[in-house]
């Protein structure tokens, strides 16, 4: 046989045993970096990018890739870690998709209106939500074994970021549109009823506590109607169910994190990334990093805080992550609307 | 193609009583301009205005779904770039910029034209992407009786009449249409059922038409329209229901005087224009009065010369604004044929616009006709909306105007029998306006880019006469190249198409006709769009094959429209499915 057709046969014989190499993602996702990212408003969809640094792996839009293609919902809103399992609120979508933490694959939607933000003790597990009016909402219990709603509880204005702590629950009632809340309310997880409710400033829409149990509250201010009737926001430290301490900040001041040693706050706060000392007692009006960002998390075990950069919330946006103290930086490329970092462990 | 708009100008000194009827004015913008696409009757029923926009090849028609906001992005420009005209007046929302074709009853109308061009310093501000105009049913019969229905669950009917009384001419028309827009689309794996629109649209016309004497023509022009409708949402989101209300009323009475040398048309109108939408968290309400008033003198023989003044004021009492806005403009204009010489005509035009007691930009166009070739240059401007300045959250009161310089080339000629027309045009809009996100998360207008829109357009037609049946086709191609070419914030933007905005696309029909049926294939590819401004997302390559089979017969008109033969799942808008294949069934009735 000519010696030329011989080659020939052969490389269409070694061409075509090659497959085209897949895509075949085996991680397991059980731990790692998630980015919540919201989608278009009104008419996209929410997406998770997930980040794995120890193998440098990325995955943009980690639910479809490991549900064929099947889309989150509008507005992916928050996540939370219970149970081997992921819950994500996608608010505008009226549903929690709830997914098996080491595949992402989806095991149950739960209908919900309007879900927000969840928070847990290890052994109970809540999600605030709005009414469809957004004028009113509630506070929800999660069968976590069933994955339904068990229990709901009623609130006037809009519930939104909780704390768990010394076996209460802290939920914080933003202001609805043009109108005013300044109330955290604390709900007994044993019998789901309202125990208090505690007046801080307009708006509170953050929680946490530091080292030494004080709770802390972030209030955004009132959005008017009329900008010229917006309030500025405020910043409360809160002992024993009691304000202890309160701080005037700007209108539109959000998202409060905690360093790991629980004695350094940072939030958003007018084109920069701010920071305060519990053992301040005035605000220093300090800024570590200029910016505007969507969304700030912090990770305890890297001492880094996470800033979600939704750049002009329509296309491709991007998590940059600093170490406060070095300043030193990274970023990662992420869906469209980042606005939630989670670190699962 | 014919002259925009005929009227039989009744000259001095004839007897005209019987010549003039209810027809459009010949309006002396485009007395040597005509339009790129007309709407007639005679040979295809078109039931929805935007089945008339889908066959503009030079276009972008964008649904969210079917029932909602149909809008056109012409040549890459945005939907405020492309004015309505009725009687000359832009009936585009002042509030928000944008006109839903959805509203215009075709069959009501039926003069619809479009001008890819037009000629933008006549038309007014805004008028960057050329113009569409809604004229006067100009073949009408005695009575005439539209009726369709189609599997979507969609019902219209109408009903239009013309009556001669002595001096009088009278055109009565109502038209009632029901889209409950139901189809089934795949989601995933899954087969879903669209939630309905339940829309509701209604219109009363009346015309009429009175010649005093051989000097002197009144003419009355009466719209109502009350038209309520559900908004799907995105199949992303949960279902809420999306209340719209669109409550419109327009009148217009113009007087045309004729002398031996000039036609002296004076004109008043008075709008009344309610939009409402309505959630469980929204209730928003938006009322505008619009009065016009406009004086217009033509040179009557030859079309020389005309000159017009017009005052125009927009009231705006949304219940989202703080306080009443209004807008106050003055628009003096003139334009002057002039002959270059043989077989070159020209006609150079000129505007000057006062807005609120602020010199606009001065806009001006040339054009220039050369046998079967055209040049046109213009220079325009366009307006912010109302919202853009006075949304409460978020408006940006110094917002500037954008203004565009713009040129269009084109040509028709004959080869092997093909007819072929080739444009070619280069737009440049300064500080065109984008609403972003702010520093505190809040959506504001801004002057974001500066944008270069150019393209080539195409179209052929050849008749085959095989005896015993004729073979029409045609064929028309768009490539439009729409970009930033400076971008005030985000350079990483700069040289990217436009987001919505095909590169290519391309429509193709075959129609035969034998006896008194024909049938009619359409083939429609829209090219790749991206929809998001990074170009991280797009929407694929859609091809759409639709079909229709009419049948007249003496007073009857039949006419069976299959759409998306193909049975094709695609959206023009992300997560808003298309139906997929389904049938209109129409049928006119005429009375001579």
């Amino acid at each position: 046989m000519n010696k030329f057709l011989v080659v020939l046969i052969g490389l269409v014989f070694m061409f075509s045993s090659c497959e085209k190499d897949k895509l075949v993602i085996n991680d397991d996702f059980s731990s790692g970096i998630f980015v919540v990212n919201q989608g278009v408003f009104q008419g996209g969809t929410g997406t998770i990018t997930f980040r794995n640094e120890s193998n440098n792996l990325l995955i943009n839009d980690l639910f479809a890739t490991k549900n064929s293609g099947k889309v989150l919902g509008n507005i992916a809103q928050s996540m939370i870690k219970f149970d081997d399992k992921y819950f994500i609120a996608v608010n505008n979508a009226a549903k929690i998709q709830v997914v098996n933490a080491a595949d992402f694959k989806l095991i149950r939607e739960i209908a919900i209106d309007l879900p927000r933000y969840f928070a847990t003790d290890g052994t109970k597990l809540y999600v605030t939500s709005y009414n469809n009016d957004f004028a009113t909402g509630k506070i929800n219990e999660i069968d976590t074994k069933n994955l339904t709603i068990s229990a709901s509880i009623n609130v006037s204005n809009l519930p939104e970021n909780m704390l768990f702590s010394s076996d209460k629950l802290y939920v914080t009632l933003t202001s609805p549109y043009g109108q005013s809340s300044q109330d955290i309310v604390v709900v007994d997880t044993k019998t789901n009823k309202i125990s208090k409710t505690i007046v801080t400033g307009d708006s509170p829409s953050a929680i946490l506590k530091d080292k030494n149990n004080d709770i802390w509250v972030l209030c955004a201010g009132n959005f008017a109607f009329d900008p010229l009737f917006n309030t500025l926001g405020s910043l409360h430290r809160l002992r024993d169910d009691q304000k202890v301490a309160s701080y005037t900040i700007s209108n539109g001041a959000n998202g409060l994190v905690i360093d790991n040693n629980g004695d350094r706050l940072y939030f958003l706060m007018d084109g920069k990334v701010m920071a305060h000392d519990i053992t301040d007692t005035a605000f220093e009006d300090e800024s570590i990093y200029d910016g505007f960002f969507y969304g700030i998390s912090y990770e305890k075990s890297s001492n880094r805080i996470f800033l979600a950069d939704a750049k002009d919330f329509s296309s491709a946006g991007e998590v940059l992550f600093i170490n406060p103290e070095t300043k030193a930086t990274g970023r990662f490329a992420t869906g469209i609307v980042p606005g939630f970092i989670y670190f699962s462990e | 193609m014919s002259v925009f708009l005929s009227e039989d100008i009744p000259l001095y000194g004839q007897h005209v009583m019987d010549s003039v009827i209810i027809k459009g004015d010949k309006v002396y913008a485009f007395d040597i301009i005509s339009p790129s696409h007309e709407h007639n009757d005679s040979s295809q029923l078109i039931i929805r205005t935007p089945d008339f926009l889908q066959n503009i090849t030079s276009g972008q028609l964008q649904i969210s779904t079917p029932g909602g906001l149909h809008t056109f992005l012409h040549r890459g420009m945005a939907t405020r770039h492309l004015p309505v005209l009725w009687h000359g007046i832009n009936i585009q929302s002042v509030v928000n910029g944008s006109f839903d074709y959805n509203l215009i009853p075709i069959s009501l109308m039926g003069d619809l034209n479009f001008y890819s061009f037009g000629s933008p310093t006549l038309t007014g501000n805004n008028s960057l992407a050329g113009a569409i105009t809604i004229g006067k049913h100009s073949q009408v019969d005695k009575i005439q009786v539209t009726t369709s229905v189609s599997s979507l669950q969609n019902y219209m009917v109408s009903f239009l009449t013309e009556v001669k009384t002595g001096k009088m001419t009278h055109q009565f028309g109502t038209s009632y249409t029901l889209e409950n827009n139901i189809f089934l689309y795949k989601d995933g794996q899954d087969i879903k059922k669209r939630t309905a629109t339940d829309f509701h649209n209604r219109n009363i016309i009346y015309r009429n038409q009175f010649v005093i004497n051989n000097h002197n023509v009144l003419e009355l022009d009466f719209w109502w329209q009350d038209a309520y409708r559900n908004i799907p949402v995105s199949i992303t989101s949960a279902n809420i229901d999306q209340l719209q209300k669109d409550r419109n009323l327009r009148i217009n009475l113009n007087h045309k005087y004729f002398t031996s040398g000039y036609k002296v048309a004076t004109s008043m109108a008075y709008m009344k224009e309610g939009l409402d939408y309505m959630t469980l968290s929204i209730d928003s309400r938006s009322n505008v009065d619009v009065f016009q008033a406009g004086i217009e003198l033509t040179e009557n023989k030859k079309n020389d010369h005309h000159l017009f003044l017009k005052y125009r004021r927009d009231v705006a009492n949304p219940n989202f604004y703080t306080e009443v806005k209004d807008r106050n403009t003055i628009n003096l204009g003139a334009s002057k044929r002039i002959l270059l010489g043989k077989n070159i005509v020209s006609q150079l035009s000129i505007r000057q616009d006062l807005v609120d007691n602020i010199l606009m930009p001065t806009a001006g166009s040339l054009l220039i006709n050369f046998k079967n070739t055209s040049l046109n240059i213009a220079k325009n401007y366009n307006l912010p909306g109302l919202n853009d300045l006075y949304w409460p959250v978020g408006g940006n009161v110094d917002l500037k105007t954008e203004k565009i310089v713009q040129a269009e080339l084109g040509t028709k000629f004959e080869w092997k029998s093909i007819q072929i027309a080739c444009k070619t045009y280069f737009n440049i809009i300064n500080d065109w306006i984008q609403w972003v996100p702010g520093n505190n998360g809040i959506f504001s207008p801004v002057n974001q880019k500066k944008v270069r829109s150019t393209g080539l357009e195409i179209d052929g037609w050849k008749t085959f006469d095989f005896k015993k049946f004729l073979l029409k086709t045609s064929l028309s191609y768009a490539l439009n190249s729409t970009s930033a070419i400076e971008h005030y914030t985000r350079t990483e933007q700069v040289g990217k198409q436009l987001i919505y905005v095909p590169m290519h696309k391309l429509n193709a029909t075959a129609s035969i006709r034998k006896n008194h049926v024909e049938t009619t294939l359409t083939y429609h590819l829209t090219g790749k769009r991206y929809d998001t401004p990074d170009h991280s997302q797009s929407l694929p390559v859609n091809q759409i094959l639709d079909l229709r089979v009419g049948y007249t017969y003496k007073t009857w008109q039949w006419q069976l429209n299959i759409f998306n033969m193909l049975n094709e799942d695609f959206a023009i808008v992300r997560f808003f499915p298309l139906p997929r294949r389904h049938f209109i069934l129409s049928a006119r009735y005429t009375v001579k």
